[in-house]
């Protein structure tokens, strides 16, 4: 579910960053890094295991596929929301930088998708007011799985919105949520299963360590009405955000849908930020015939766009090699 | 008299909601002196080395290094004197490279970044890992973990070091070089192990803990040459007093 | 040619795919402790490029083929420069490729205003398939460039610049650092599991709790001795100093000039074709 940069408009990835900052900000506030030393590492270690665990084969029976565990709904069971949503922006850090799962730019989108709706939807909405009665075996596996199929259908829905308001795919919107949601119900199922097995465990082996467990309760703070508001609030302004920027930027997506509806193709795309990036494309364009769309030059502006590819790349790495020569020369003499 | 020492008078320990693991443990230490701890497994010798640097805080009794007792306001005095060891290196070895890791103790004093150079080069020196200095830990053979995590507590120069099994899953070639450092480190220290071979190389003096009492304190030729003694407390001799 | 060479890797072997992560993460950190010129160059310098030269990538218009192809002239020249091999960096592409290519492989059925290729009518979705699949392989590139050039350390002291709070600087760094050691870890058990299991594939749902859950306790005990270990080593809950890297020098700055130009200038109009024109 790590999104890609290439997926991702500028805006999109921005606003993504800045939506995660905020709520990263407010952790970094609520968890008092500084108060309680403790944390630090054991934040630090947890994240490894997270990343660690991800590599376990988990055999779902009956099938020959395996599952794996789901990292922001176990973070925030343990760690409790805060802490488990900082740990987890690490976990995704390191993915997207070490080993190019997520991307750079789309790492503000990773974190909202995965770590933000395990971390703070599951733990708060699902984990806390369910184990607030205090903790048992059932609970837990009934949280462990309602929270990771929650988790997994918004973070799938955000991945549809980001891409759809990015304008990167045709696929129409409605198709786009309808390939990814069914999936990933499926998939949360599974993880939230096995998350449960481990959380079980836990609990049977050393409850104490689980967020809100046994003694826990005067400490975890009351889950109050507010806050579920005014997390739902935030989320919902969000997707509403991308939403109306998805339908003032995506002409193209809704084009599809309308020519469904009319059966007619003639409608043209029209408004919009791809307008503009077109006619600023053609102002900034210093060949005149620059052109796109079917006309006649297209022919020649493909022969000289190869030849002009060629040029460009041949500049460019004969350029480096004697740059790279002087500097040697530079060095040894 | 000396300043550098420790006093142990009538300590005992135990976990909440369990049997005590010391009990009335007396004992001294000063100057230069290397003390073998041994004791079978579940005797209580880590225990003991942590009551000493203030991780075991709930015992009964006193405990106080260079005249300092050891209790919660005065951690910050007691663990600057004292460097342990711990027995898993990748546990000591938090940071992700050599230097970092020796600089670590140095900054949190608050020493200038020159100043920690410097300390991080002395202690690299005293340990002969001077060649590891840019190197990643993870990318490091268990001999080398265990030097540098020994170089990570001189780095603080401390007065006192103490150990939790140096030598364990250390080659031999391994195994004689720790030899060689610990023996040209002219600390006070404490060294807790399964190793009775490395005890008799490194120690003058051997501490027997047997069921959380100290059953002998004494030269280490004596007790690790006594066969009844260890037999009772269920160790073995050294591999190289044993005969054909 | 070192573009195409393959370096060696690290002397251990694993054969297990947790084996493979391992050996990857030692991987970038042999080619990021280089002694390159372009690893010399500051972190942030390089940071800030990548995160611009991403941000120009994907914001190219979804039918401009031939300026977006301008752009592969940053990561064509630093991979010489650097002297990495472009083979090596392929397999990065695993992650992105398939989802990039699954999100635009309608595009050529959905959009079907036709352009004309060299006489040849297409369909204007092949271009924007093109092009995002031109942003997915430029992003990706340029990320590894990034990483195959500054260890994580010297990255996050660029993000201690960029005012990351210290304790989370730490705290990423720890998760660093442990992921070879959990890894490690994660590959014994799992090989004892199926040693004793040879007929299946992964961990049958009866051990999945016991086998995870074992591993995270001994996680959260290791958890409580490195704590341990910073404590008697003078931590009190703020640390986050690096070594101390001078700020961006003036050849740092002449490199960050000199791309940030270049950036413009094919961001700007088409330089391939305008080259080309003149032929």
């Amino acid at each position: 579910m790590h999104m890609a940069d290439a997926l991702v408009a500028p805006a999109v990835a921005g606003m993504m960053y800045a939506s995660s900052a905020v709520a990263a900000a407010y952790s970094v506030k609520k968890v008092r890094l500084n108060a309680d030393p403790k944390k630090v590492p054991v934040m630090g270690v947890m994240g490894a295991f997270v990343f660690a665990a991800q590599m376990i084969n988990f055999t779902i029976p009956g099938t020959g596929s395996s599952g794996h565990l789901c990292g922001g709904m176990l973070l925030s069971a343990l760690l409790g929301p805060y802490a488990g949503f900082l740990t987890m922006i690490g976990v995704l850090a390191i993915q997207c930088l070490l080993f190019a799962d997520g991307g750079l730019l789309a790492l503000g989108c990773n974190i909202w998708n995965m770590a933000f709706y395990g971390c703070f939807l599951g733990s708060l909405l699902i984990w806390k007011p369910m184990m607030r009665q205090g903790m048992s075996k059932a609970k837990i596996t009934a949280a462990s799985v309602l929270g990771c199929m929650l988790t997994l259908q918004l973070g799938a829905f955000s991945v549809a919105l980001e891409t759809f308001a990015s304008g990167i795919t045709e696929l129409p919107f409605a198709a786009f949520v309808g390939f990814m949601q069914p999936i990933h119900l499926a998939i949360g199922l599974v993880e939230g299963l096995i998350t449960a097995a481990v959380l079980v465990f836990v609990y049977e082996a050393r409850p104490e360590l689980l967020f809100c467990g046994a003694g826990g309760e005067k400490k975890a703070g009351r889950f109050s009405f507010k806050h579920t508001m005014a997390i739902l609030g935030v989320s919902a302004a969000l997707i509403g955000g991308l939403l109306s920027l998805a339908a003032s930027s995506h002409p193209d997506g809704l084009e599809w849908s309308i020519e469904k509806i009319t059966g007619s193709t003639e409608l043209e795309a029209s408004g919009g930020i791809y307008d503009r990036a077109g006619s600023i494309q053609e102002t900034t364009s210093l060949l005149p015939d620059y052109a796109w769309k079917g006309s006649d030059s297209a022919a020649g502006t493909a022969f000289s766009g190869l030849i002009g590819g060629t040029v460009v790349v041949a500049v460019c790495v004969g350029a480096c090699y004697i740059f790279q020569f002087f500097r040697k020369e530079r060095k040894t003499t | 008299m000396s300043h550098i020492h420790i006093d142990m008078e009538n300590v005992s320990f135990a976990y909440e909601k369990g049997e005590e693991i010391l009990r009335q443990i007396t004992f001294h230490a000063s100057e230069t002196d290397s003390v073998g701890l041994i004791g079978a497994n579940g005797a209580g010798k880590s225990t003991f080395l942590k009551m000493l640097v203030g991780l075991n805080l709930n015992f009964t009794g006193s405990i106080r290094i260079e005249e300092i007792p050891v209790q919660s306001g005065t951690l910050a005095q007691i663990r600057s004197r004292i460097g342990y060891v711990f027995q898993d290196s990748d546990s000591q070895l938090f940071m992700n490279t050599v230097y970092e890791d020796v600089a670590f103790a140095p900054r949190n004093y608050g020493l200038p970044e020159k100043e920690v150079e410097k300390r991080v080069e002395q202690a690299l020196r005293m340990t002969g890992t001077m060649h590891l200095k840019e190197k990643q830990i993870y990318k490091m053979s268990g001999g080398e973990k265990k030097l540098i995590s020994i170089a990570t507590i001189l780095s603080m120069t401390p007065d006192i070091l103490l150990m939790d099994e140096p030598s364990i899953a250390l080659d031999p070639k391994n195994r004689r070089n720790l030899i060689h450092i610990l023996n040209s480190l002219e600390h006070l220290k404490i060294i807790a192990s399964h190793d009775l071979d490395l005890i008799l190389d490194t120690c003058e003096r051997t501490v027997l803990i047997s069921q959380g009492r100290i059953a002998a304190d004494g030269p280490t030729k004596e007790i690790l040459t006594d066969q009844v003694l260890l037999e009772e407390n269920g160790l073995e001799l050294p591999l190289c007093m044993r005969k054909g | 040619m070192e573009l195409f060479s393959v370096s060696g890797l690290s002397e251990r072997v694993y054969m297990s795919k947790i084996g493979g992560t391992i050996r990857e993460i030692h991987y970038m950190e042999t080619l990021s402790s280089r002694d390159q010129w372009v690893n010399q160059i500051h972190p942030l310098v390089k940071f800030v490029l990548t995160v611009i030269y991403i941000l120009a990538v994907v914001s190219f218009y979804k039918y401009d083929v031939a300026g977006l192809a301008g752009f592969a002239v940053y990561p064509l020249a630093v991979f010489i420069l650097a002297e990495l091999s472009f083979l090596d960096s392929l397999k990065r592409l695993r992650f992105v490729l398939p989802l990039v290519c699954l999100v635009g492989i309608l595009n050529p059925f959905l959009d079907k205003q036709e352009v004309m290729l060299a006489g040849v009518p297409v369909s204007a979705g092949v271009l924007s398939m093109t092009t995002l699949i031109m942003k997915g392989v430029f992003s990706v590139l340029a990320s590894y460039l990034l990483i195959a050039t500054t260890s994580l350390e010297k990255l996050c002291y660029a993000l201690g610049m960029l005012h990351i709070p210290r304790a989370a600087v730490t705290q990423f760094l720890l998760t660093y650092r442990y992921i070879t050691v959990l890894l490690e870890e994660v590959d014994r058990i799992t090989q004892a599991y199926l040693l004793r299991a040879p007929r299946q594939k992964g961990i049958h749902f009866k051990a999945w709790g016991s086998l995870a859950g074992q591993l995270l306790l001994r996680s959260l005990d290791r958890a409580n001795e490195v704590y341990e270990s910073m404590l008697l080593r003078g931590y009190q809950g703020d640390y986050g100093y690096m070594r101390e890297h001078a700020v961006p020098g003036r050849q740092d700055r002449r490199y960050f000039i000199f791309w940030m130009a270049v950036f413009a200038l094919f961001r700007a109009c088409p330089v391939i074709l305008v080259i080309g024109s003149i032929f």
